[in-house]
């Protein structure tokens, strides 16, 4: 069932005579306990979803509904249906991790009791109950990242918005981070997920959409847009010692990069022990150090489909 | 939920965001106010009741317009900047509680040093206060212009804008303002704009309220007061609801 569609939504931004169009005829879906992922190069027009979603910005045209309720008519539905996590400077002041989750909570109507229950879970959980009572101005930036996470995933709903969750936060914390975002979804919230860091989001979203200059480029289940671009190819990895013109693309390969003394070629899986062979005769000719064959990983893709040509100005409202 | 619980609840977050500022806030409110109570009298050779009547009117109504229209449209605008506005612009609460429970809150800050600096100036110079009953409704006004305008003017103009401004009213209003002296020692085309802006008329219900024997405030005072709250409130409350 979906939970939130936007059908059409185009807006654009003008400011001393400059047109920007930051979402051009975006429609995309995200159904009831699904994790999405919102993927997109600085400026791609991700913020802007996610602030029309939550009624601070109004489409140009198009209609965004979240649980059946249109919220281009009644913008101010927007924010009692969506919680989201805090942008990560947005102050505390002296608020604590502990104080601050709990106000979030109750403004959502859940009771001191299970406010109470669920924030200790979840500190718990990010193991970070040892920071729940220091105020937040004297906190670490990862430590607010993951008190942002607290204050959205507190009282769920029906739908989730994260931005880029995993900023700041270290390795350990980044993987109980993952899993208490999938837990949400077990009762049907919806996880809107914003991120840069599509290799860590590979294995945690269910679906995705790309956006690139404000139109979504490619969208829907993350393994089926895998395999269908992706295909049956793999990688080669490896630290080149050589510049780009002391290699020759073997006729096998697909492609062959040579950029910041990396070296990557793709090729067909049935491919691979020709691969693994090609590079133990460059490691011997003094070409490449370490090497490794790798699955082609959805960064890859991403890297494929929006280019380097992508990164446009960024407009960040 | 009621709105009254989702009021407490929003009361919290800004007073527990804040904390011990709003205490040491109010401290520096209590000195100031003591400062052009008693600082100010310096300034004159022989304070006569008279003039200290209106040093010691004029400071609590400098205390007003210290926080409601320096101090917190600085704090507003660096709310802006650093995104904690769209913060409580998403909040599963109407937005307008947030301007009511601020309000509240920074009006509670300006007690202490408006009682301590009329009593303390009771106490030394014996002006000839006479605190009529208006001094509650005149409060009630006074605080609502002056957040108002507070209010109205940090939300809608640029953040480095407001921040200017804040500066220029701090340094207008303590020097170039008929809070502190009669407003027929300005040239007269500085009073006939003070007579447009709220900062004269403020200056004016308060000292009716804390010295009803001496002084008077007209209609008209009351009438722009609740002009500009009006005006304020609308500018505010139009920018938090603004899509």
């Amino acid at each position: 069932m979906a939970v939130i569609e936007l059908d059409h939504v185009t807006k654009t931004y003008k400011s001393r005579g400059r047109r920007t169009v930051a979402n051009d005829d975006v429609s995309l879906r995200v159904d009831a306990g699904e994790v999405f992922g919102l993927f997109g190069h600085n400026g791609a027009g991700k913020t802007t979803i996610v602030n029309q979603l939550l009624g601070l910005l109004k489409p140009d045209s198009g209609s965004i509904v979240i649980d059946g309720k249109d919220i281009t008519k009644n913008r101010n539905l927007g924010r009692y249906l969506c919680s989201v996590q805090p942008q990560s400077k947005t102050p505390l002041g002296e608020l604590t991790p502990r104080a601050v989750t709990r106000v979030m909570g109750q403004m959502r109507g859940i009771s001191a009791d299970e406010v109470d229950r669920r924030t200790t879970e979840l500190f718990e959980r990010l193991d970070i109950m040892q920071w729940a009572d220091v105020q937040g101005n004297k906190l670490s930036g990862g430590v607010l990242r993951l008190t942002g996470f607290c204050m959205a995933a507190v009282a769920p709903g029906r739908v989730v918005i994260l931005d880029e969750p995993t900023n700041d936060v270290d390795p350990v914390r980044r993987r109980f981070l993952w899993s208490a975002i999938r837990d949400l979804t077990k009762d049907g919230t919806a996880v809107v997920v914003v991120t840069h860091s599509i290799r860590e989001a590979e294995s945690a979203v269910d679906t995705m959409v790309i956006l690139n200059e404000g139109k979504v480029i490619t969208q829907g289940d993350v393994h089926q847009i895998k395999s269908e671009t992706a295909g049956n190819r793999m990688k080669l990895e490896a630290v080149a010692t050589a510049p780009e013109d002391r290699f020759v693309k073997p006729a096998w390969g697909e492609s062959l990069k040579v950029a910041d003394a990396k070296l990557t070629l793709a090729f067909e899986r049935e491919l691979a022990a020709e691969a693994l062979k090609w590079a133990a005769e460059q490691r011997d000719g003094g070409l490449l150090a370490e090497y490794s064959l790798t699955e082609i990983t959805l960064e890859d893709m991403y890297i494929e489909l929006v280019g380097n040509k992508g990164a446009v100005a960024g407009v960040n409202r | 939920m009621s709105t009254g619980s989702k009021l407490k609840y929003v009361i919290e977050l800004q007073a527990r965001k804040q904390g011990s500022y709003l205490v040491v806030f109010s401290i520096i409110m209590i000195v100031i106010a003591l400062g052009v109570a008693i600082g100010f009298s310096y300034l004159m050779r022989s304070p006569e009741g008279g003039d200290m009547l209106y040093l010691a009117t004029g400071a609590p109504t400098i205390v007003l317009i210290m926080t409601a229209l320096v101090t917190v449209p600085m704090q507003n605008a660096g709310a802006k900047m650093t995104g904690y506005l769209d913060f409580v612009k998403a909040l599963p609460v109407g937005r307008k509680l947030f301007l009511i429970a601020d309000v509240g809150i920074w009006a509670l800050v300006t007690v202490p040093a408006i009682a301590i600096s009329v009593f303390v100036a009771h106490l030394i110079f014996e002006p000839g206060y006479a605190i009529s009953w208006t001094i509650v409704p005149a409060f009630v006004l006074m605080v609502l212009s002056c957040f108002a305008i507070g209010y109205g003017y940090s939300f809608v103009m640029p953040a480095e804008l407001a921040m200017a401004l804040s500066q220029l009213i701090a340094f207008i209003s303590l020097m170039f303002s008929p809070i502190n002296f009669p407003i027929e020692r300005l040239p007269g085309w500085v009073q006939a704009v003070h007579e447009v802006l709220p900062i004269y008329h403020m200056a004016e219900v308060m000292r009716a309220s804390l010295a009803h024997t001496t002084f008077e405030a007209e209609p008209i005072s009351y009438i722009m007061l609740g002009a500009w709250t009006v005006v304020g409130f609308f500018g505010a409350a139009r920018f938090l609801e603004r899509a």
